[in-house]
């Protein structure tokens, strides 16, 4: 067998299944009469696929009995009250409008890729705080004790901000975001679940998360470093003394380091964090109105789907993204999100607030609702390339102003992990090995 | 033979004329069934969601925004019911802990092929069983998956090879 077989085998499969076109059965039947094994495995599959056939036929011949089965269910089912014919049927300007406005996955697959973007950037963001003195000490309290926390994460800048409203219960957290609207996520870290509800038009995409071991709440992340760190001997933090937020006084303390800063306003009287501020050179996160041990109603937190909404299923894989799927997230990003154009910037700032953007892209695409949860997964499985950088900036991205077929200009170069040279990707998405003296400027 | 359209038979369903419901019932059940099978691999759980489908669709038509959408719909809430109950079995299989490691069955050569079926991807698996019960029409596949021709065609020769390699252990 060689590579010209493994070819072979596919058209095999496609013969058998009726759907090889004349051209390639001329080149298959070429070929079988010269390779005894390819000749083996055409009979095989064709004899498999008479009893396959004989399988099906079996099941086939009580068909009509399980039919009649169901229509004396039916029979024996009441019926709910018919609805008035006007509110139950769609008038016809009514119905367009109905069509215009549907497409519901539009919005759960941005959700989903926000979702990701918000994993990959707080998970690759803990383990930057570094600290411990007495008044410290008081402020974290809190988060080292708390069994549910409320909070809101806004990452990037403080323009336009994206509010991710979060709130913790062990290892479920319910998410809402502030431009996906009328949307819930409820994450299960233990089960490496996402599920995600659109309560307008009833639809839930469930989303398996692989390769994210021992996935951490905000809480968590924050709880687990800072009994880490609170033992290095060169830890340092400043009182920078009190500062106003919405008319309340709080005292800031900052941390630290050569890369991150971490900075912390929490109520002088009680100690309680109210806003916590990260900061490394690809990002910033603030997670703003912290609240702990607050009372939260356990069913909020439930990944049951609702009762009569249409599920989609997805999956994403943190472990497996490889450049191939980073410039396919690069081409969806120029080609259905920003048309035609690479964006200004990658950062997680910029990926949150994309959510609109992708909605109206993939609404402009014209696509079924499976391809769109397809073209979501695939950009974010290609947004998880970024996460194996670790936040430590060894990437540099320069799309900003090119077009995508632009083969002279290049968007991005990072240099692989004990490589010497490093990977440029153009704008026509072709890829080179580039010497460092040789870099774009 | 009723040749009422489907989006004719949902307006009569929706003021509450069952006989038009069953017609629908009895013009989609055999896909309806197809899946189910395609997404358990058991004909006795796949008769008892298709039935639990059409019986949900008899209760929800009047949610039914297209009436032409009746099959994807029906579809729909047939693979809806039949994740709901393949989660249920997975945390029966979790609690009890009791899951014996699955045996293959060597009796006759249909033993051999029930079991690489039950063995494949249910994604994989969906279109490999629709296809033999719609009469080897990939693209009524992709119509009623919602996926393109290509691609139930590529999801169908995958489904083949798997299967093959199941069967011969390789």
């Amino acid at each position: 067998m060689n590579s010209v077989c493994d070819k072979m085998k596919d058209y095999i499969a496609d013969m058998v299944t009726g759907t090889l076109s004349q051209e390639n059965a001329r080149i298959l039947n070429q070929h079988l009469s010269q390779c005894p094994a390819c000749k083996n495995y055409a009979q095989a599959l064709k004899e498999e696929d008479l009893l396959l056939s004989k399988i099906f036929t079996n099941i086939d011949v009580d068909m009509k009995n399980r039919q009649q089965r169901v229509l004396e269910a039916i029979e024996g089912c009441s019926l709910p009250k018919p609805k008035n014919s006007i509110s139950t049927r769609l008038e016809p300007g009514r119905k367009i409008w109905r069509i215009i406005m549907k497409s519901p996955i539009t919005k759960l697959a941005a959700a989903a890729v926000i979702i990701v973007a918000v994993l990959i950037g707080i998970h690759e963001l803990g383990g930057i705080l570094y600290g411990a003195s007495v008044a410290w000490a008081d402020v974290i309290k809190p988060i080292l004790n708390a069994q549910t926390a409320r909070l809101d994460i806004i990452i990037g800048s403080q323009e336009n901000q994206t509010v991710i409203h979060d709130e913790i219960m062990g290892s479920r957290i319910r998410r809402t975001v502030s431009n996906v609207k009328h949307t819930d996520i409820i994450i299960d870290l233990q089960q490496q679940k996402v599920l995600t509800l659109d309560n307008v038009t009833k639809t839930a995409v469930y989303i398996e998360l692989g390769g994210l071991d021992n996935l951490q709440n905000y809480v968590e992340l924050l709880r687990n470093t800072i009994v880490r760190l609170q033992n290095k001997p060169d830890f340092q933090v400043d009182n920078l003394g009190l500062q106003e937020i919405e008319g309340k006084d709080y005292i800031v303390f900052v941390a630290e380091s050569e890369k991150e800063t971490i900075t912390i306003w929490a109520d002088p009287k009680t100690a309680l964090p109210r806003r916590i501020e990260q900061k490394t050179p690809n990002m910033q996160i603030v997670c703003d109105n912290l609240q702990f041990d607050v009372v939260l109603d356990e069913s909020r937190f439930s990944m049951e789907i609702p009762d009569s909404y249409v599920i989609q299923e997805t999956a994403i894989d943190f472990q497996k993204s490889s450049e191939s799927d980073f410039i396919e997230a690069l081409r969806i990003w120029a080609e259905v999100i920003e048309d035609g154009q690479f964006p200004d910037n990658i950062d997680l700032g910029n990926i949150v607030k994309i959510g609109p953007k992708l909605e109206q892209g993939l609404k402009r695409a014209k696509l079924t609702e499976q391809q769109q949860l397809e073209v979501a997964t695939r950009f974010a499985q290609g947004l998880v390339f970024l996460r194996f950088f670790k936040g430590e900036g060894k990437w540099h991205y320069a799309g900003k102003g090119v077009k995508l077929g632009e083969a002279d200009k290049a968007i991005f170069w990072y240099q692989p992990k004990d490589s010497e040279s490093y990977r440029v990707i153009y704008g026509d998405l072709s890829v080179k090995d580039v010497a460092p003296s040789d870099l774009p400027k | 033979m009723d040749d009422r359209s489907d989006e004719i038979l949902v307006a009569a369903s929706c003021k509450g004329d069952k006989s038009a419901y069953s017609i629908l019932a009895e013009r989609h059940y055999r896909h309806v069934f197809a899946m189910c099978f395609g997404m358990l691999a058991d004909i006795h759980d796949a008769e008892d969601i298709a039935q639990d489908a059409m019986l949900k669709g008899l209760l929800k038509i009047a949610e039914l925004r297209e009436g032409e959408q009746f099959g994807r719909w029906i579809l729909r809430i047939a693979a809806n019911l039949c994740i709901d109950l393949l989660r249920r079995q997975k945390r029966v299989k979790l609690a009890t802990a009791e899951h014996p490691a699955q045996s293959r069955q060597t009796t006759n050569d249909n033993h051999d092929l029930h079991w690489a079926i039950g063995r494949l991807p249910k994604e994989l698996r969906v279109p490999l069983v629709m296809y033999y019960f719609e009469n080897k029409n990939a693209k009524a596949i992709a119509e009623r998956l919602n996926i393109s021709h290509s691609g139930a065609c590529q999801k169908i020769r995958t489904a083949r090879q798997q299967l093959h390699e199941l069967l011969t252990g390789r």
